[in-house]
């Protein structure tokens, strides 16, 4: 086994899972079984999932390359709770492709087969390949003298109907990525394309400065359709954020100003920013009138890098949810996060009641977690949980779309109006916010069959969300097959996120390079373009001075210190 | 039938594309793509022993999709085939190319060994046989929402439909009065006359 049993080392307990010989890790007790493939050679072998003290673990046997071991979730209990929400969607009714194969070589086969189990809930459409920045980690953006992936706009609008066509759902929420999107010089008329073509939900995936330097922009995509702005944001103080710290107050001011909301997106990697997790919540809760939501991604470690860097950045989402426990003292806790296709059962009702197709969160149980926080009127933190039973809410919910199965319309009203007069008994008013009526929250949404009626509310609320995407040791193909994060091809083939970025030597780069001008010729048919024009330079000096950064990090409220919230600071508090 | 009908040419040779993309036109629009005419081959009673299995079938499928001038390859191990789309030598553009006896010889190193009696190869369309279709997919099932039969789904349907178009209008129009009245609420980048 490539991991070290030397004794004589100091042992980090976080790491002492990868340090067992392999006939102890065999007498742990076997949790599932999945399909994976060996992270050297990409042979399909059998992945058994494990009980190691806490943690959950994936443990693979290749027969060149032995075995390798990974962490899959940093909490069993979590994981154990997490695996009641877990059923197959529909995928699609015209897939883009039939393979002669049926899909029998996945992951290897992908072009959206008819194998797949969820409909598209994000489609990303790639719109250049060129970035003003260069981080290190990155290997989605176009280097020097590489071809330049930048389609037309009649392009874009051909993957956006395409998207539109699926069935037997269409795909209805996009993000415009890259790349740097807002380089492409029609960004605007891309969003707009988006917006008549049917999405409603329209995100642009960004680092958000070349918005904060000039607002007009945000006003002009706004008015175009984007919904919202998924803006990377690593942490709230220098060292963490050296992406966009100094510049993300002006992309809030002009994101107020246009009216487009913002998710907050933290990548999570052990060692770098997983002590400032709580601070990003408080940050977000200090502009909650236009933060929506922050986003927090776990590390995905996708290329060659020594194992001993590996496990030490190694964080899953159980890894971050309980660092945001210790880091807001409990205030947001463990116990108030549910997997993502918890809300599956609520599509599932109102599919149920209408009879219509509707949006069906049915990712695999381990992709995603969230929770909801409710701001109330003394500034108390409530997550969701702390005032409704959601267990036994969807439980409820779960037997009323059981009952209605195959029935006719007038019983299946029956039964949804008995479900509907239930809900209160989950309800717990006391510990309701002052300024929420849940139960009427939750029957407008029910009755108006979908979710868009929760923004009449006007109420302050912040979702908190967990994505973990995978990478070659982690990676899990029942994961794969229900991914409803696509991306779409210029071939015309839709992917799922997790093919397209964790083999981009048969996907990603492959494809992309196909449709990509050879540098030489962008440049021809731009001569006032150079690579070192689109890349941007800072003057932090300059930006430290500017009102909206002193006012946004200079007069930092921690709300986790306030009595309501229990007193405590939030860890890491950061206030420039 | 529920394919859209799609009118194409080719526009080769433009002086824009020196190689690198193939322009085709349907209805009126202009679209780059990589490849005009690629080779389609596929080796068929292949020795079962050779590809082991179905999981090491599909690493050499991951193995062959690694070589720049193979666009699609299928390595079916039910049915003792493999059948790859490549770019040939004799291509007329500027992306990597593969003769097939590279092509055999590569297998060969995989342990394959093909034999050209047990093979047949012709010309593929790539615009008409691969791209028409992933963008004009056929409906292959029919799927129904959750706690509805197919028998009452397909008297529904119809009805759904109308629907869809109804909103889908009702959309379109609701955006345009929203961009009227946003213009009017920024007059710093909306100047009216």
């Amino acid at each position: 086994m490539e991991n070290s049993n030397n004794m004589q080392e100091k042992i980090d307990k976080n790491l002492e899972v990868y340090h067992r010989s392999i006939e102890e890790i065999e007498r742990m007790p076997v949790v599932d079984e999945t399909t994976t493939i060996c992270p050297e050679c990409k042979l399909i072998i059998k992945g058994i999932i494990y009980k190691d003290g806490d943690t959950v673990m994936i443990r693979k046997y290749c027969p060149e390359h032995k075995w390798a071991i990974e962490k899959y979730w940093e909490d069993y209990d979590m994981y154990i709770k997490a695996r009641k929400y877990n059923y197959s969607g529909r995928g699609f009714d015209n897939p883009n492709v039939i393979t002669p194969t049926k899909g029998a070589n996945c992951p290897f086969d992908c072009a959206m087969c008819e194998r797949h189990k969820s409909h598209t809930a994000l489609a990303n459409v790639v719109v250049t390949n060129r970035c003003h920045l260069s981080c290190w980690y990155c290997f989605f953006y176009a280097k020097e003298g590489e071809p330049i992936y930048e389609p037309s706009l009649d392009e874009i609008d051909k993957l956006l109907k395409n998207l539109r066509s699926q069935k037997p759902i269409p795909a209805n929420a996009i993000q415009i990525t890259g790349g740097e999107p807002t380089l492409h010089p029609n960004i605007v008329e891309i969003v707009e394309l988006a917006k008549k073509n049917g999405f409603d939900q329209i995100q642009l995936n960004t680092t958000g400065i070349n918005i904060g330097l000039h607002p007009e922009l945000a006003v002009k995509l706004r008015h175009a359709g984007t919904s919202t702005l998924y803006m990377s944001f690593d942490g709230v103080s220098e060292r963490a954020n050296p992406k966009n710290h100094w510049e993300a107050p002006l992309t809030l001011d002009a994101c107020r100003k246009s009216g487009i909301s913002v998710v907050l997106v933290p990548t999570v990697i052990r060692g770098v920013n997983e002590h400032e997790l709580g601070a990003m919540v408080n940050f977000a809760l200090n502009n909650i009138d236009i933060v929506r939501s922050v986003n927090f991604q776990p590390v995905s470690l996708v290329g060659r890098m020594p194992t001993k860097e590996r496990e030490k950045q190694r964080i899953t989402i159980p890894g971050a949810i309980k660092l945001i426990e210790e880091q807001t003292n409990g205030v947001i806790s463990r116990d108030d996060w549910e997997s993502i296709p918890y809300i599956g059962g609520i599509s599932k009702f109102i599919e149920s009641i209408t009879g219509e197709f509707k949006y069906d969160l049915s990712n695999h149980f381990a992709c995603g977690s969230a929770t909801y926080l409710f701001l109330d009127r003394n500034n108390k933190v409530v997550p969701i949980g702390r005032f409704v039973d959601l267990e036994g809410l969807i439980e409820h919910i779960q037997n009323a779309v059981k009952e209605m199965d195959g029935k006719s319309k007038t019983a299946k009203r029956i039964a949804a109006m008995n479900a509907l007069l239930g809900f209160k008994k989950f309800i717990d008013k006391e510990n309701q916010p002052k300024s929420v009526d849940f139960t009427k929250l939750l029957l407008s949404v029910l009755l108006k069959h979908d979710f868009t009626s929760i923004g009449k509310f006007q109420m302050k609320t912040l979702f908190l969300g967990m994505m973990h995407f995978q990478d070659e040791h982690t990676y899990d193909i029942k994961r794969v097959e229900k991914c409803d994060i696509h991306y779409a091809m210029p071939d015309g083939e839709v992917l799922p996120f997790c093919t397209f970025n964790v083999f981009p030597e048969i996907y990603r780069d492959k494809i992309q390079r196909q449709y990509s001008i050879p540098a030489a010729e962008w440049k021809e048919s731009h001569p006032d373009w150079k690579y070192s024009s689109d890349k941007y330079v800072r003057n932090i000096a300059e930006l430290k001075k500017n009102q909206s950064y002193k006012r946004t990090y200079g007069e930092l409220i921690d709300f986790f210190a306030m009595q309501v919230n229990g007193g405590k600071p939030v860890a890491n508090f950061v206030k420039e | 039938m529920d394919r859209k009908e799609i009118r194409t040419g080719y526009n080769e040779g433009s002086e824009n594309s020196k190689g690198h993309a193939v322009y085709i036109e349907e209805n009126g629009k202009r679209y780059a793509i990589p490849y005009k005419t690629l080779k389609r081959v596929e080796f068929f009673n292949l020795n079962k022993t050779e590809l082991i299995d179905q999981e090491h079938s599909a690493r050499l499928q991951y193995r062959l999709l690694l070589l720049g001038a193979v666009i699609k390859a299928y390595v079916e191990f039910q049915n003792a085939k493999i059948t790859v789309i490549y770019n040939p030598l004799e291509a007329d553009n500027i992306k990597e190319k593969i003769g097939l006896d590279e092509l055999i010889k590569f297998l060969g190193n995989e342990g394959v060994k093909v034999n050209k009696e047990h093979m047949e190869e012709r010309d593929y369309d790539y615009y008409k046989e691969f791209y028409l279709y992933t963008f004009n997919p056929k409906t292959v099932r029919e799927s129904t929402p959750y706690g509805t039969t197919l028998e009452q789904w397909r008297k529904e349907k119809l009805k759904w439909e109308k629907k869809l178009q109804k909103i889908s209008e009702k959309k379109l129009k609701d955006f345009y009065e929203y961009q009227k009245e946003y213009e009017r609420l920024h007059p710093e980048v909306y100047k009216t006359s």
